[in-house]
């Protein structure tokens, strides 16, 4: 079937993932999933509670996206990083003057931004911006 | 505005219905005779696109065949002819169809959108056994238009009528009529009928047919297809000329022009064949059979002036060029298959991919087929439904599953219907309509219909 | 023939997530829910599992959907993708995989999400080059409805009433399921005069549109009595594939199924039946429509061709009668979630084997048979499993 319009209901129950950035802790062994799941990653464990991910970490790994998808600036940086307290995200960088500026380890924190527009409605993420050095 | 105007359906446009009137006019011809295909219209559905070439394929004509669309005059029709005549006399083509089809749009509810009418006309012009021939031609250019149409507009824009009509129609049929009659040598008792097209103001083709000292008598009355029909833009000529070959007798000269940016005119002389031609619906048999629409809601909805509520169904998938032009001949022309082995003719555009048909669905048999069409054959309904849950711009959606006289089955939507008239086991034929439209193409393929006449 | 399944699989373990409008469940909730359901009532766990097949043809992508919402851990999976046919086919693969020796413990999972597409119905007919009727799923069936009225001489009210009644039927059996998606129960005169879908089809004539899962845990008859004193045995399982030629051939009558009619009388003759009447004791069957149940009980030999009516009006098919047709209330009541379906109505069967269907019970039933119609009836790819204890 077709992609799921923005007034799907998939992204309704999305919503604790993509705003308040809800995953899931496993009880038993500590492992960090996100977005949220029923069974643990790591473990197989039913065992699990609620977990608020924190907006800042380092960059685990990247790549500069010269070709991308349609409705995208090139180039475009998707970024994988390690937040912290645990948990992996990937986004995109924003606000970066050229792609160069984005290295493995890189301190980032994450912007609320608008990701697309599709029949009619907007979609809101976090993409991650580098965190300023003093 | 009193009288009737004529409604192109939904799913019709200048170039379905310009099909349509060649499937009229090729009755009884061989398509593979033809040796061009000339589109008229001022509504062609695309700005970059061969129209006529789709049509070549919907008719079956040659691959090795003139196609050209001409188009952005009122006297498209009548310029087209001219071409034609020249193609076959200069000795380069033997026999070119031409059709004219117009589907014009004016702001809604307004006196101009009342006077027009959807129509098309097809002619189809060679050497051997005419039932007209041309004696002579006169054109005339003018850079005045009364009405015209920019890139971006989807409505007739005009200017005043009183001068606009003084200093072009007013000038320029005369010319070309009286023109067309020198060069002749005729004058005005010589013409047995005259056939002109009228301008907005049906009226000023009297003054302009008294002026040249008609009798009224003499003419092929606008009003009488205004009022029932329209007016009817590059095809009114047409539809004129062929109402006026449905009355005339051999020996008849007939005057026949039309106006549009300067005009053509034509002096034609009925042969001792047009008593030889086989019946076709023309101009009175489908003015006969006419259905009456509910609404002028309607109207609104199918010329999307009006945006349509969407229904809550899935959307459908992209228009893929490279499957509709693997599928061509099948979808457009309505090519299926007659087994050899076991004789059974079958169509199948497929059911969730595409054809052809490599294998018989009777016998087995693998690729040993011979070539088929559907396109002229009468079927009976086998079975249909008329589904509410389908997104239509006339509901119901009405699908039958037909079988074709001399074997052949399949499932096709149903148009031009009374869905109360359908029944198991009424007679239907096939019409080429637009089913699809997606990113600026337009997806044709064909239809049943109820037969009317 | 090729060989026989009978006796040669069992299930030891089934589950079935509610089916309805679930907006708060996504693919992954139905799969591990349904599954976790089957593992308990198998006494197994999920790691015990040594191979899956998965049945969804909206919803899964790949084995893979399987495995990741379940975290099985680098176990083969499959994909089927064979309309509503589809989880009958994973218990299909599942069984001969079983029946070959290869493994000891499998899974046939079914799942469908079909309500996160915010739309009315499944989507219509349309092939690549957007030639296809524009019919929908109820308008196809429709057409085998007025051939069939056409062909045995029933008028309009006639024939609509005859299929009202199926429909009020199956409701009055769903009111007693906890798990279906519609649980309201519907008179004759409330069918006739509901709103027309596609003539002559009208609102409650139509299954509507449900997610759920459903699974089975399925191991080999020898093992079957290590897990359960009760395991529900496969006596057939049939699938007949489709030409396609009904949609374009002057042979089909358009009422009657030729491809359900033929699965059946190959299942019949891998279970070994032949009084399908008299032996089958139940029966869960494609009521995708209600004139589809109708030609299906003709198409499955429980009556003559032309009298399903008959067998309608003496409540043949009723919970009490003498063959009871959708005891937990068929597509119609319980939903369609189309990979789950065929899953959904073995699992029926296996709970009224065991004597769980509760307020559904059926008194000592015998063998079950479960059918599925997938596509259109001119072109279908129709199963039928028959199952006992």
């Amino acid at each position: 079937m077709t992609q799921p319009a923005p007034a799907s209901p998939v992204f309704w129950r999305f919503n604790p993932e993509v705003f308040r950035l809800i995953g899931i802790r496993c009880k038993d062994c500590g492992h960090i999933s996100y977005p949220r799941t029923k069974i643990c990653h790591e473990c197989g464990s039913l065992n699990l509670e609620e977990f608020k991910l924190a907006k800042k970490g380092t960059v685990h790994t990247y790549c500069v996206n010269w070709a991308p998808p349609p409705n995208f600036e090139p180039p475009i940086t998707p970024v994988i990083v390690d937040l912290e307290g645990g948990g992996r995200y990937q986004g995109l960088m924003t606000e970066t003057a050229t792609p160069e500026d984005v290295k493995v380890g890189s301190k980032v924190e994450m912007v609320l931004r608008k990701l697309n527009t599709d029949r009619g409605l907007n979609v809101y993420g976090y993409k991650f911006r580098l965190v300023e050095e003093d | 505005m009193p009288g009737e105007r004529a409604v192109a359906y939904y799913d019709e446009d200048s170039v379905t219905m310009a099909v349509e009137a060649a499937l009229d006019c090729l009755r009884d011809f061989d398509p593979k005779s033809v040796d061009g295909l000339f589109y008229a219209s001022t509504t062609s559905p695309y700005k970059e696109k061969l129209c006529s070439a789709t049509m070549a394929l919907a008719l079956s004509l040659r691959r090795d065949i003139r196609t050209v669309d001409i188009t952005s005059a009122l006297r498209s029709g009548t310029a087209a002819l001219g071409f034609a005549l020249d193609a076959i006399s200069s000795g380069r083509s033997d026999s070119i169809l031409v059709t004219a089809s117009d589907v014009r749009l004016s702001p809604p509810s307004g006196m101009t959108e009342q006077a027009l009418g959807d129509a098309a006309g097809a002619l189809l012009l060679g050497k051997e056994n005419v039932i007209a021939e041309v004696l002579d031609c006169y054109s005339v250019s003018d850079e005045l238009a009364a009405t015209w149409r920019g890139e971006a507009d989807t409505f007739i824009r005009s200017w005043e009528d009183r001068m606009t009509m003084d200093e072009s129609y007013s000038k320029v049929m005369p010319e070309a009529i009286s023109g067309v009659m020198k060069k002749a040598g005729l004058n005005t008792k010589d013409l047995a009928r005259v056939v002109f097209d009228p301008p907005g103001d049906v009226r000023r083709h009297g003054r302009v047919a008294g002026e040249l000292g008609f009798d009224p008598a003499q003419l092929l009355d606008p009003g009488g297809v205004f009022m029932t029909v329209g007016l009817l833009g590059s095809a009114m000529s047409f539809v004129m000329l062929v109402a006026a070959l449905e009355q005339a007798k051999p020996g008849d000269k007939i005057l026949f022009a039309a106006y549009g940016n300067g005009a053509d005119a034509y002096v034609l002389q009925v042969t001792d064949a047009i008593g030889k031609l086989s019946e076709r619906r023309g101009y009175a048999k489908h003015l006969e059979s006419k259905g009456m629409m509910r609404s002028y809601n309607d109207y609104l909805r199918w010329r999307d002036i009006v945006p349509l509520d969407q229904a809550r169904r899935p959307e459908r998938g992209h228009i893929s060029l490279a499957a509709n032009w693997r599928e061509r001949h099948v979808d457009l022309g309505l090519w299926g298959i007659k087994c050899r082995r076991c004789g059974t003719p079958q169509y199948d555009y497929g059911g969730m991919t595409t054809t052809p048909i490599r294998v018989c669905a009777v016998c087995g048999a693998v690729d040993d087929f011979d070539d088929y069409n559907f396109a002229r054959r009468k079927a009976t309904v086998f079975s249909y439904t008329h589904d509410m849950l389908s997104p239509s711009l006339d509901p119901p959606t009405s699908v039958a599953m037909i079988e074709f006289e001399g074997g052949g089955r399949s499932l096709f939507d149903l148009t031009d219907r009374n869905p109360d008239q359908v029944q198991v086991g009424i007679e239907v034929e096939m019409t080429f309509r637009k089913v699809f439209f997606d990113r600026g193409l337009n997806n044709y393929f064909w239809k049943a219909r109820p037969i009317r006449c | 023939m090729a060989g026989s399944i009978k006796d040669r699989v069992a299930i030891i373990g089934m589950g079935c997530t509610r089916f309805g409008e679930l907006w708060d469940k996504g693919p992954t909730d139905l799969v591990v829910d349904a599954v976790e359901e089957a593992c308990a009532d198998a006494g197994v766990e999920r790691k015990d599992i040594e191979a899956l097949w998965g049945g969804s043809i909206f919803t899964a992508h790949g084995g893979r959907f399987f495995t990741e919402a379940l975290r099985m851990q680098y176990i083969p999976a499959s994909h089927l993708v064979n309309a509503c046919a589809s989880g009958q086919d994973a218990m299909r693969n599942a069984a001969y995989a079983l029946a070959a020796g290869i493994y000891d413990i499998v899974l046939a999972v079914g799942v469908e999400k079909i309500k996160d597409e915010g739309m009315s119905g499944l989507p219509g007919m349309d092939n690549r080059t957007h030639t296809h009727a524009v019919a929908t799923m109820p308008g196809v069936f429709a057409m085998m409805a007025t051939k069939y009225f056409h062909r045995y001489g029933l008028n309009p009210e006639e024939g609509k009433t005859m299929l009202a009644k199926i429909s009020v039927k199956s409701h009055a059996n769903g009111s007693l399921n906890p798990k279906a998606h519609l649980r309201n129960v519907l008179t004759v005169e409330r069918v006739l005069n509901a709103p027309i879908i596609a003539w002559p089809l009208g609102l409650f004539d139509c299954c509507g549109v449900s997610d759920g899962g459903a699974a089975a845990i399925m191991t080999r008859a020898d093992k079957a009595k290590e897990f359960r004193k009760d395991p529900v045995y496969l006596k057939a399982l049939q699938i007949c594939g489709t030409p396609s030629s009904g949609r374009i051939t002057s042979e089909y009558d358009y009422t009657h199924v030729e491809e359900s009619y033929r699965a059946a009388v190959a299942a019949y003759e891998e279970a070994g039946i032949t009084d399908p009447r008299g032996e089958i004791g139940m029966a869960e069957v494609h009521d995708c429509f209600s004139i589809t149940e109708a030609v299906t009980m003709e198409d499955l030999q429980f009556c003559e061709r032309g009298r399903v009516k008959d067998d309608i009006e003496a409540g043949t098919f009723e919970l009490t009668g003498d063959l009871p047709v959708q005891p937990d209330g068929g597509l119609k009541c319980f939903g369609h979630p189309v990979g789950a379906s065929g899953i959904r109505m073995v699992y029926e069967l296996y709970l009224q084997l065991q004597g769980r269907a509760d307020k559904r019970q059926i008194k000592n039933p015998k063998l079950g048979l479960a059918h599925n119609l997938g596509h259109e009836p001119y072109a279908p790819l129709c199963s039928v499993c028959i199952v006992g204890l």
